[in-house]
């Protein structure tokens, strides 16, 4: 846990009533890393957090409990690299399934697809699309799972976790056949931020496309992201 | 007082004379120019500034420019007559293709005539809405607790909701669900308006997933229109609120460069917590409700939204829940976006792709286990899709049109579509292709769809608009080829019922004969008919609204076979009700064709016959003035006999309605008098004879009536007719009727009431009026028919009342002065009245003055009989009438007549009633000569 203290006094001419309840005093500071540290965008994580957190204190006299109050503010860092488009195309069938117990029992189908890039502006939404071209069982829904890796390491060794940000459906259903089914999700505000690599801990995405078929067996493909603010 | 015998003495007029006195005095013109009745003209056209300065000046100067002769150039420009722009709409002359493309994205700026129905008016939209409003949302709380209390309440219940409610909300009947809604819609408000936005929006995801569900697929449409409409809501309020938040920002026309900080913020928190909606379709009804508010973000975004939405629509499975959201997106397009068309193609397109879902297992297997087969699976589409194809037809360029049919038909050769596509198109393309469409039609191979929905639509579309000239018989015999075979009654006469309004519109007697005789042959096996009457009716009415010519009509040779169909007798009249309102109604020259004179008759003897004793007033009346009125309208031209004939026949067929009777005795009445017209009073021995035969018509039929009073008219009339045509003896006997039947009044209810006795009196003024022209009968007398009628007055002390009988003498005391002229006031043109007869012979004279004295001292018994109060004030208004009479027709310079001025005066005004005695005598005076002595007479007298 890394914590960054900076500590702002108001002066007394700064103090101004606008009534008797209300006082308001204003102020501001420059917000900037220690030593050679970057500043890390606002990210809250299962395992990583970075948050900034401005925290008022009132101390009043003797017999008065001090009073205290917290506010979080966001940090998004404007100048990064630039966001490149590369389609990725996926193809999806018996044949190209791993991690299966047998494949004698594999239901027959094709679904294929793309995406309209892996090295994404995390303010532009997430696009691609799906054909199922074909399936003998019928297909209970396709979704779309964003999932954040994050990994925290140390002179012993690391740990890589990989959890679940948010699941958006994007079939429902026994698709048509041969249609081409659109891919898109906007990445949530809090729960992801541009890909970090840090001297101690890494925090990336991937996204998994999942189809789920009425006999509740499942396909999961899976896709790493490169996440900017550009 | 004593009685005091007067004589009468009439006074001698000299009629010519005093005409001429009495004629207006004439100028003559001196110039053209001037007449006072000529129109006043203004010869400027000049604007007229007006000066409010001065308001003489702007009198002055108006009458100034009245008087100038030459206009002045004019200031303004007249805005009708300056058109020379030319319109916008004819000035383009784009092709095709190019107007498809322009169509894609924006239409046009026209926007008169809109005959689009907007979302609220269609036909299913407006049933459940107004279903669902009737039932009463259930008050569970009490009346005292406050509004936040109650929405706690709810609030609370819908807590409950969400773990198991909604779900069991998929269960529940049609009306649980519309009161579920209802109380939703309004929770809904509710919990925004107290800031709970989460709560809103929860509410909106659950009803949103509502529409996942497909359980009573019957249900669907209706439970569709109550979930978009909590939907519309939601999605009204966000809009709202960030507008709330941007001052000064134009409605229709957001510039998203405008948009303040804060609002930005808050579009943006909304945006991006619908898109984080897991399932897809809550996440996307809701993005389609909000659509409106990305623009607040990026300028034209909700137009790329919506295109997003139509495609992302791609990955709902189930083909009717995909179509209805299909249709909420050209909803709110049309709500949000009017103008914008992108999405409405690949929306529609897209439903024709995903069209052969409908026959995937899945979707079979729910069919089968719903018990539904597939037209009517299908039918629960065609709201949906009339909606989208509408959208994407209104206004749109015909090459859009073709476009769109080629593709509903090219790929599915879908019914169910070219049905929707017929509907939503405009009247004027669909005529234009009818043919083509039929052959479609017959070569198609679908079998969900029934066939002759598809008829009766094209048929709907080709009565509004007219197909080509040279395919109207071949599209006629094409689709009546189709319809001959349908074996299922009701399906035959859902289609007959439009096609015969085509055929009666474009074609003549033959094939609407042909019609008929079909719709006869269909009906006929196990009386199909006795189900259909409703809509054999509105054939009926249809045939009649485009035939102008009634001839026409009963010249089918199945018309009349045809109205036997109708064999249930209430359904009968009003058929024949209906063909008479339009005969009379419709036909403008007088009809004299045999054959349709043999049909009406049939529909007006059927009319009368259904008239009984249990009949009610109303329906007699109207009965009775049909058939008069068709009666009138036939007319034989100059074949008089014929036309005579014809009124016996009616007679004998009609003799049960009073009305008519009388109305048949008018009309011989007009004829005899058009005859005796014709020939200028010459009569040949031929006419002589038929207006006698005219004459005994009326006679005969006269008694028959039912009403007396209706029967004096009649008599009187006949009578005056009877001597215009010179039969004097005729007469004679019609005013001898008439007078015999005064005693049958006694028989009519209330004859002594106050309207009776006026209408008796009324009555005997005009006989007595027209008795004047009468010549006697030399064997029965003198004035035989004027003692008659003073017996018969006297004696029927039942009938008269006691006023009544004396204002009756004093109008005689008149008629008795008329007599006693040289030259009679008016005669009857080659009718020798009584002046004639007699030329003032002495003995006649005397013979007037003595029943004019016999009169008068009845009158004056009455007068001075004494009588209750409530009579005082009639007694002295006969007396008044009595001073009149005298004044005006009996000779002043006799003293005796001066004296019974001023009895009569003196009896009138014994109650001192009159407040405008004291002034007329003071007229009198004025007036001088005989009458200034009547004056001192009246004044001498006593008061009494």
């Amino acid at each position: 846990m890394i914590m960054k203290h900076y500590k702002y006094y108001a002066s007394p001419h700064d103090i101004f009533r606008i009534t008797d309840e209300e006082a308001r005093i204003p102020f501001g500071f420059v917000l900037k890393p220690r030593g050679n540290n970057k500043l890390y965008e606002t990210y809250h994580g299962v395992f990583i957090s970075v948050q900034y957190v401005v925290k008022c204190l009132m101390k009043r006299p003797l017999l008065n409990k001090d009073l205290t109050k917290d506010a979080e503010f966001l940090v998004e860092n404007k100048n990064g690299e630039r966001a490149t488009a590369k389609i990725t195309s996926f193809s999806i069938n018996p044949n190209s399934v791993q991690n299966v117990n047998s494949k004698t029992n594999l239901p027959r189908f094709s679904i294929r697809g793309k995406l309209d890039s892996n090295y994404c502006c995390i303010t532009r939404p997430f696009t691609g699309e799906i054909i199922v071209e074909s399936a003998d069982t019928p297909i209970r829904s396709i979704e779309l799972q964003l999932m954040r890796v994050e990994t925290v390491g140390c002179a012993e060794g690391y740990a890589k976790e990989v959890s679940e940000i948010q699941n958006i459906e994007i079939g429902i259903g026994n698709v048509c056949r041969g249609l081409a089914i659109p891919i898109y999700m906007v990445f949530p505000r809090l729960f992801s931020c541009p890909t970090l690599e840090s001297t101690n801990f890494k925090i990336e995405f991937e996204v998994n496309i999942v189809v789920i078929f009425q006999d509740d067996r499942l396909i999961m493909e899976n896709f790493p992201l490169r996440l900017t603010r550009n | 007082m004593d009685s005091v015998k007067y004589a009468w003495k009439p006074r001698k007029f000299n009629y010519l004379k005093i005409a001429e006195k009495n004629r207006l005095k004439s100028t003559r013109l001196t110039t053209a120019d001037y007449h006072p009745l000529k129109s006043i003209t203004v010869t400027s056209t000049s604007a007229l500034k007006v000066k409010h300065s001065d308001g003489k000046s702007t009198y002055s100067e108006a009458k100034g420019t009245k008087k100038k002769k030459e206009p002045e150039v004019a200031d303004f420009v007249d805005p009708l007559s300056a058109l020379t722009l030319t319109d916008p709409l004819s000035s383009s002359q784009e092709s095709p293709a190019k107007a498809i493309k322009q169509q894609e994205d924006v239409r046009g700026e026209d926007e008169s005539e809109d005959d689009f129905e907007p979302w609220t008016s269609r036909e299913f939209v407006k049933l459940t809405m107004a279903s669902a409003s009737a039932k009463n949302v259930p008050k569970r709380y009490q009346s005292g607790a406050s509004v936040s209390d109650k929405l706690k309440d709810r609030l609370g219940e819908l807590d409950d909701f969400e773990e198991g409610g909604f779900m069991e909300m998929q269960n529940l009947n049609q009306q649980e669900f519309m009161e579920r809604i209802t109380m939703l819609n309004e929770t809904l408000t509710e919990a925004w308006n107290e800031n709970l936005k989460v709560k809103a929006l929860k509410i909106a995801i659950q009803s949103a997933k509502l529409l996942g569900n497909t359980a009573i697929m019957q249900f669907y449409p209706s439970k569709f229109v109550l979930v978009t409409n909590l939907l519309d809501t939601f999605g009204s309020l966000v809009l709202r609120r960030i507008f709330s938040m941007c001052k000064g920002i134009d409605k229709d026309n957001i510039d998203a460069d405008k948009v303040p900080e804060n609002a930005r913020e808050i579009c943006m928190n909304w945006l991006l917590k619908i898109a984080s909606i897991r399932e897809l379709l809550p996440r996307i009804y809701i993005e389609a409700a909000t659509l409106h508010c990305s623009s607040f973000l990026k300028i034209g975004e909700s137009k790329s939204t919506l295109l997003r939405l139509t495609s992302m629509a791609r990955g709902i499975g189930d083909p009717l829940v995909a179509t209805y959201f299909r249709t909420y997106l050209c909803h709110v397009g049309q709500l949000y976006l009017p103008k914008f068309q992108g999405h409405l193609k690949p929306n529609l397109y897209d439903f024709i792709v995903t069209y052969k879902q409908v026959h995937t297992a899945s979707v079979q297997n729910v069919m089968a286990t719903q018990k539904l087969d597939m037209p009517t699976y299908l039918s629960l589409y065609k709201p949906a899709l009339e909606w989208m194809i509408s959208c994407l037809a209104h206004k749109a360029h015909e090459a859009t049109l073709n476009e769109v049919t080629e593709r509903c038909y090219k790929n599915i050769s879908s019914l169910l579509l070219l049905n929707c596509c017929i509907t939503a198109f405009n009247a004027e393309y669909v005529a234009t292709r009818a043919l083509s469409f039929c052959s479609i039609f017959n070569g198609s191979q679908d079998t969900l769809f029934p066939k002759y929905v598809v008829y009766q639509t094209l048929g709907e579309k080709v009565v509004k608009a007219d197909p080509p000239e040279a395919e109207r018989l071949p599209l006629l015999n094409e689709v009546w080829k189709v319809l001959v075979k349908i074996r299922n009654p009701e399906h035959y006469m859902a289609c007959a019922m439009i096609w015969v309004e085509y055929v009666a519109k474009n074609f003549a007697k033959k094939e609407v004969n042909t019609v008929l005789n079909d719709i006869i042959k269909h009906l006929t096996p196990d009386r199909a008919f006795k189900r259909f009457y409703p809509q054999l009716k509105s054939v009926v009415g249809t045939i009649l609204s485009h035939t102008n010519n009634f001839s026409d009509i009963f010249a089918m040779e199945k018309f009349l076979p045809f109205l036997d169909l109708f064999q249930k007798d209430e359904r009968k009249e009003e058929v024949c009700q209906m063909i008479a309102e339009s005969f009379i109604s419709n036909q403008e020259q007088a009809l004299s064709d045999p054959i349709a004179i043999n049909g009406l008759m049939y529909v007006c003897k059927a009319m009368h016959d259904s008239i009984n004793a249990l009949s009610m007033e109303g329906k007699k009346t109207l009965v009775s003035s049909l058939v008069s009125g068709v009666v009138l309208k036939i007319s034989f031209g100059k074949d008089f006999e014929q036309q005579l004939s014809f009124y016996v026949e009616c007679r004998a067929s009609f003799r049960g309605l009073d009305t008519v009777l009388a109305c048949l005795v008018h009309a011989v009445n007009k004829l005899s008098a058009k005859v005796t017209s014709i020939v200028k009073g010459n009569h040949t021995r031929k006419t002589a004879a038929f207006v006698r035969a005219c004459t005994a018509y009326s006679f005969i039929t006269i008694p028959s009536l039912i009403d007396i009073h209706s029967r004096l008219l009649l008599y009187l009339e006949s009578g005056q007719v009877a001597l215009i045509s010179q039969c004097i003896t005729q007469a004679d006997a019609m005013y001898k009727s008439a007078i015999s039947m005064i005693f049958e009044l006694a028989s009519v209810k209330d004859s002594k009431s106050v309207f009776s006795q006026n209408l008796l009196c009324n009555f005997v003024t005009n006989f007595l009026s027209s008795l004047l022209t009468v010549p006697d009968n030399t064997e029965k007398g003198v004035l035989y028919l004027l003692r008659g009628l003073l017996n018969v007055i006297s004696d029927s002390s039942a009938v008269v009342n006691l006023d009544t009988k004396c204002l009756i003498f004093i109008k005689v005391l008149s008629v008795l002065t008329a007599y006693g002229q040289d030259q009679y006031i008016y005669h009857v043109d080659k009718v020798d009245s009584n002046e004639n007869l007699y030329s003032s012979d002495p003995k006649f004279l005397a013979e007037i003055n003595s029943i004019g004295t016999t009169v008068l001292d009845e009158i004056l018994g009455y007068l001075v009989s004494p009588v209750a109060p409530p009579e005082m004030k009639a007694q002295s208004a006969c007396a008044f009438h009595l001073f009149e009479t005298v004044m005006a027709h009996a000779d002043l310079d006799d003293e005796s007549m001066q004296h019974l001025a001023a009895t009569s005066w003196g009896i009138s005004n014994q109650d001192g009633q009159n407040k405008n005695a004291a002034r007329m005598l003071a007229e009198f005076k004025k007036s001088g000569g005989v009458y200034q002595k009547i004056a001192s007479v009246i004044q001498s007298q006593p008061q009494a």
